[in-house]
């Protein structure tokens, strides 16, 4: 197992590339969850906002 | 539609090219501040790197373009910066000449300002790195072929970033990109003349891209001008 | 479908884009998953060590796809401003401003599994060949295109300026590419070229078509999400959207 892991010599580069890839992708998802649940919030506190106006 | 009649456009264009060139004139500490920096930037390079000759020899020709492309980075905000701000800009948009014509009118104005005191000022850079007569002629003429093309490009940039907080950081951000092929073919012109080979092939692109830029460059600027005025 | 600029005008409305988008993230989401489990395994456990290149090219099954769909999704994203400005509607230029981001990371991962790829191969980190430079210049054409947005605060006006930036790049790639690739064989003699990959087995080109299109549906996914998002947000005064946040407490 840990012999594939090293992959020959080159699993720093392999995962170097591969984790970069997982944590760019994460941090995408993350945000753009973040970005939803913010628009909603926002929107909600403006129609709140214009209703007791 | 506005009848655009080739004597209105010629006009406008010769009405915005002396206008700006007499603003030119008024600030000319300006201007010379623009070439000051170009002479600045590139003798920083061999107190950064070293002063071997033979190797700031075959460099020289990169650092002059870069230096080109940061001065000018350096002058192009006041293409529009100063009409946005007394209104003057936006009473052009509006006017029944043609904002191509007019926006062609500056640009020229700005070239001839900005760029062309570097054209000429380039061959004494070339001295200065030791360039030999033909190379520094081939890096001297790429420059007169490119900068136009880069008054172009900047022009847009200046446009889209009009009234924007952003600064001349912003700029540079969106003009150098697109500046790369005109570093590219500038400095090749000299470098393949510095190993003996013909720069032809690098001179004819720059001065195709520069015709590009004279035809496409005054709508597109238009464009992006009148997008600020919405 | 939705990416291919095929302008349904029914749709160019955002209160009618917004629940379809909806509908579409799953399945865009999960085939991408999919997609991308199968190439994952094929490539770790299927495809053979390259002769040449012993273990370290299996990178190629990312960097290749990220490369692929950075550019991809550049064309598509400059489509889409095209589309606004001729037609004026807003909603193509929100999916312009969705796809963005996506094309950045591609473009990120791209150079930086290209440089974990090149060390091992050619014993350094960063390799000036024209794919790789190219990518580079992608990139700071894709930070431009949202530094310019975020730079002009009226969302219309940063639309049609946006727009008009993405149309200028996307006349350039082909100029940048070109003079990068000029600029590469004069200097380098092209002893150094990703394009000139381990010549494919069968398993290797199959892994990267398959990695290729899950990068692909999965831009189409998280775009369709983010684009709600900036629905939202632009269309915050509406009463569809009133109507819609206070509604559901999601």
């Amino acid at each position: 197992m840990s012999e594939w892991f090293a992959m020959g010599g080159h699993g720093y580069y392999i995962w170097a590339s591969y984790l970069m890839l997982a944590l760019a992708v994460a941090v995408e998802l993350l945000m753009i969850r973040r970005r939803r649940t913010q628009a909603i919030e926002h929107a909600r506190m403006s129609a709140e906002e214009e209703e007791s106006a | 539609m506005h009848a655009t009649d080739p004597i209105d456009v010629l006009r406008a264009v010769r009405w915005a090219c002396g206008r700006d060139l007499l603003l030119a004139m008024r600030s000319k500490s300006e201007v010379a501040l623009v070439l000051v920096f170009f002479i600045l930037v590139i003798s920083l390079f061999p107190l950064g790197v070293s002063p071997d000759p033979k190797l700031l020899e075959r460099i020289a020709p990169g650092i002059a373009w870069v230096a080109a492309l940061l001065a000018s980075l350096l002058s192009l905000p006041r293409l529009f910066a100063i009409d946005h701000a007394d209104g003057s800009l936006e009473q052009l948009a509006l006017a029944p000449a043609p904002l191509a014509a007019i926006v062609a009118g500056k640009v020229l104005a700005h070239w001839l300002a900005n760029g062309l005191p570097l054209v000429l000022l380039a061959p004494l850079a070339g001295v200065q790195f030791g360039l030999s007569l033909e190379t520094n002629a081939a890096l001297t003429l790429g420059l007169l072929l490119g900068t136009p093309t880069l008054s172009w490009l900047g022009a847009i940039g200046a446009a889209l970033t009009l009234g924007t907080r952003a600064g001349s950081a912003l700029l540079a951000l969106l003009v150098l990109p697109l500046a790369v092929p005109i570093l590219i073919f500038g400095a090749g012109a000299a470098e393949s003349v510095a190993v003996g080979l013909g720069a032809q092939a690098h001179l004819s692109l720059l001065g195709a891209g520069m015709i590009v830029a004279w035809v496409f460059g005054p709508f597109a600027a238009a464009l992006a001008v009148r997008i600020a005025y919405e | 479908m939705t990416k291919t600029g095929i302008s349904w005008f029914r749709f160019s409305s955002p209160a009618t884009f917004y629940p379809l988008a909806g509908r579409l993230v799953p399945w865009f989401g999960t085939a991408a998953a999919v997609l991308a489990l199968v190439g994952l395994y094929l490539g770790f456990f299927v495809a053979p060590t390259d002769y040449q290149q012993g273990e370290s090219y299996r990178i190629i099954f990312i960097h290749v796809p990220a490369a692929w769909m950075a550019m991809f999704t550049y064309l598509v994203m400059a489509g889409w401003c095209a589309a606004s400005l001729i037609w004026n509607t807003r909603m193509s230029a929100m999916m312009a401003q969705a796809l963005a981001p996506t094309g950045a990371m591609f473009a990120f991962v791209s150079l930086w599994t290209g440089a974990f790829w090149g060390r091992p191969t050619w014993g350094t980190y960063w390799v000036w060949d024209a794919r790789l430079t190219s990518t580079l210049i992608l990139l700071f054409l894709y930070l431009g295109y949202i530094a310019l947005r975020s730079a002009i605060d009226d969302p219309r006006r940063a639309d049609r300026a946006s727009a008009l930036l993405a149309l200028v790049g996307v006349v350039n790639v082909p100029i940048i590419y070109f003079s990068v690739k000029w600029w590469n064989t004069l200097h380098q003699g092209a002893s150094v070229s990703m394009t000139a990959a381990p010549k494919m087995a069968q398993t290797m080109l199959v892994t990267m078509l398959i990695m290729a299109f899950a990068a692909w549906f999965y831009t189409i996914a998280v775009a369709l999400h983010r684009v709600r998002s900036i629905i939202l947000e632009r269309e915050a005064h509406t009463d569809w959207v009133r109507a819609l946040v206070q509604r559901s407490p999601q």
